[in-house]
């Protein structure tokens, strides 16, 4: 599933499907975003998110996130600066993903 | 505390945003804010944790709604320049639901220690009225 803010990358070598997210994640287009996230879960037991250049999410994205990593092993790419490594520990998502930070 | 080129001694003239509280207002919200935070001094760090902070509460305002259904509800959101930082509020007139209950994750209820991570003082106010959340964002110029 493609779409201009939210993108999927097939599995390949042994890698795991990539979600590559862009823009701001909020009620608005929160619904997308699971949807390719659902669906690059469904064929593989573990998905990448890359969020490194998403430029505002907030507990609506974390839902999401928490609801494929329910399913899925998880691991996340996320900006070295701004809120978000915030967002990832208060919420706890931290701890059910790989977390990894990128500039 | 520096004056941003367009302030005048007391600050930044405050900012004042009344929409309807349905999701696509909340990237309206974003938009003046990011428009607004640098008027008043502030820099891009301190600018997301704010833009996080408040659009956390607003987009609760926005489920407030959504769950209050029965008549239109309006998302207010206001910001100014203080002396020693910058007073905001998320002002919603939906009627208020008890957060739901966290779940065995716990990725539900964490709004307002989010906030209150993020910005210094954060005052939630919840009446059959609607609901207030006022927070307060030191400076450190």
């Amino acid at each position: 599933m493609t779409n201009s803010q939210f993108r999927m990358s097939a599995a390949e070598a042994e890698q795991p499907p990539v979600v590559t997210a862009t823009g701001d994640i909020d009620l608005a287009n929160v619904n997308e975003f699971q949807d390719v996230l659902a669906s690059a879960a469904a064929d593989s037991d573990a998905i990448t998110v890359d969020l490194s250049d998403v430029t505002y999410c907030d507990s609506a994205a974390v839902r999401a996130l928490f609801a494929v990593a329910a399913t899925t092993k998880l691991g996340l790419i996320v900006p070295t600066t701004g809120p978000i490594m915030t967002l990832l520990s208060i919420s706890g998502l931290d701890r059910v993903a790989t977390v990894v930070t990128r500039d | 505390m520096t004056t941003a080129p367009g302030a005048d001694a007391r600050g930044p003239a405050p900012l004042q945003i009344l929409l309807p509280a349905i999701p696509a207002s909340l990237a309206v919200v974003r938009s003046r804010l990011r428009t607004w935070l640098p008027t008043a001094a502030v820099n891009a760090s301190t600018a997301a944790d704010v833009l996080l902070a408040v659009g956390e509460a607003a987009a609760n305002a926005v489920e407030h709604a959504v769950r209050g259904a029965a008549r239109d509800v309006v998302l207010e959101v206001t910001a100014r320049a203080t002396d020693t930082g910058l007073a905001l509020t998320v002002k919603d007139n939906g009627r208020w639901h008890a957060p739901p209950p966290m779940n065995a994750r716990g990725q539900r209820g964490h709004g307002s220690r989010l906030m209150s991570a993020l910005v210094d003082t954060v005052t939630i106010t919840p009446t059959p009225g609607g609901t207030t959340v006022e927070m307060h964002k030191e400076l450190h110029p």
